[in-house]
Parts: structure tokens; C-alpha cells; sequence
């Protein structure tokens, strides 16, 4: 199994992303570029669903963080949201949420995006 | 289930390798008939460590002794071996590189603000704090890295 990412607006300052699969070095290989590429250049924000998303290791985080970082370079944001159990788990013994939104479900992260 | 009924397999030290690690391990793990919270972090363990070595190690020129060495177990190869321990989980991970401690490394650095963090270096923190016991050993040839699982 690897990573699967389908990108679509939200509305006129926000992208909704999905993610699924695994993020390891496989699945982070297949969706990076498009990923960055999708998200990047759009001049939005974006949120990420990871309802989806069966395990993620050091490398899916580090596809997060350099997104982030180059949406914050203009004032934008990422927010991932609905991560499972040991996904969150992960994202949790990162302290991703020290870098970016993690939210517990989507209303939450588009809450956080608003503020 | 113990030591006697262990799960082991060799993987190249390659960028083949790590393609290939997943489903080795989705194997074995489901052999041994472990509980997906601790295949979970064997998961992420074996994955971060293998990433390391395949993208940093380089192989070591000590005595080619030491590791059991089966027919798909050459220089180059990283071997992974799994059992159960009562409720819990073992993963061994051997390999044939230059001395390097996954236990005593230093920590990378933990940015707190986006816009300056660099993206990278946080593979040793998740296998230290997934594992709930690491052992090293600095073997003759290479590494071999012990981590326990409670169930």
C-alpha cells in the first residue's frame, strides 16, 4: 500500500487536501511533488485530512514541515486534522503542533485557520 | 511464542530494500499474530532505522564475522529479526556500517517556530520514545539495535 493525494478548493482562501496510505519512504516518494506542487504555488492555505493515512514516519513529517514552512513564508498556514490513533501518536511525539494546527477533525482545523 | 519461533529476514541496504521493508514486515508481524498498536511502532522502529542506514551508514570495513550469516545475508544486508515476549514485542535489526549508536546519538533539535524549522533529523527521536527499551551493540562488523514493545 502506498500514499494516494487528491487536492480540491475549499473555497476562495482554502484548499482541502486528503491524504491516504502509508507516508513512509514509499508513500511519501509517490505524493511529495505533487503534494508541494498542488498546494505551494496556490496562494491558499490548506487543510489536510489524515483520516486516511495508516502510518506515518519521519519522512511524512518532514513533507509537512517544508510545506509549512513555505505557506508561512506569506502568511499562510497548514492544518492537518483527523489523524487516527497511532498516527496521531506520531505526530503528537513530534510536537507537530508546536509548528503547524493539528486538529482533532476538520471543523476544528478550519476553526483554527479562521482565528 | 518466543525466541525459538522468531520471524527474521534479510533486506539489501538500498533504496530496495526500504521499498520492500514494509510488506517483510506486514508479514512477519502478522505471522507472529501481533496486535496492530504494537505492529504499529515495530513499524515505525524498523522504518526509521533502516532509513537511517540506507541513507547515512556507510558499510563497515571490519572482520566479515559475527552475524549469522544465512543465504540471503550478504555484506551489504540488513537483517530483521521479531518475536514475541509474552505480551510483548522484540525487534532486532543488524546491519554490517560504521559504528553508530541510535541510543547515545544526539538529539536533533526541536524548532518551535515554522518559519525557521528545518525539515529532518526527528527519526532517532520517534524510534527512542516509540520503543520502550533500545539496546546497542557495537558488534565486530556492524550495529545491532535491540527494542522492546510492551504490549
Amino acid at each position: 500500500m502506498t500514499a494516494t493525494l487528491s487536492v480540491e478548493p475549499l473555497d476562495g482562501a482554502i484548499l482541502s487536501a486528503q491524504l491516504s496510505g502509508r507516508l513512509d519512504v514509499v508513500g511519501v516518494d509517490a505524493v511529495e511533488t505533487q503534494f508541494t506542487a498542488a498546494i505551494v504555488p496556490s496562494g491558499k492555505s490548506v487543510l489536510v485530512d489524515l483520516s486516511e493515512v495508516a502510518f506515518v514516519a519521519s519522512l511524512g513529517i518532514r513533507m509537512f514541515v517544508a510545506v509549512g514552512r513555505a505557506l508561512a513564508r506569506d502568511g499562510r498556514r497548514i492544518a492537518l486534522h483527523s489523524a487516527n490513533g497511532p498516527v496521531a501518536e506520531v505526530l503528537e511525539m513530534a510536537a507537530l503542533d508546536k509548528l503547524m494546527i493539528v486538529a482533532p477533525d476538520r471543523d476544528a482545523a478550519r476553526a483554527a485557520l479562521a482565528s | 511464542m518466543s525466541k525459538e519461533t522468531a520471524e527474521r529476514f534479510a533486506l539489501p541496504r538500498s533504496t530496495e530494500g526500504l521499498c520492500g521493508l514494509a510488506a517483510q514486515m506486514a508479514s512477519a508481524l502478522k505471522r507472529l499474530e501481533v496486535a496492530p498498536k504494537l505492529a504499529f511502532k515495530a513499524d515505525l522502529v524498523a522504518e526509521e532505522i533502516l532509513t537511517n542506514l540506507v541513507k547515512f551508514a556507510a558499510p563497515s570495513s571490519g572482520p566479515d564475522e559475527g552475524l549469522d550469516e544465512g543465504p540471503d545475508e550478504g555484506p551489504d544486508k540488513v537483517t530483521v529479526t521479531l518475536w514475541r515476549e509474552g505480551c510483548g514485542l522484540t525487534l532486532v535489526i543488524e546491519d554490517r556500517t560504521v559504528p553508530f549508536s541510535p541510543v547515545w546519538a544526539p538529539e536533533a533539535d526541536r524548532p518551535d517556530d515554522i518559519t525557521t524549522a528545518q525539515p529532518g533529523g526527528l527519526g532517532l527521536s520517534l524510534v527512542r520514545q516509540t520503543a520502550d527499551a533500545l539496546n546497542y551493540d557495537s558488534l565486530p562488523e556492524g550495529n545491532r539495535l535491540v527494542a522492546f514493545f510492551r504490549g
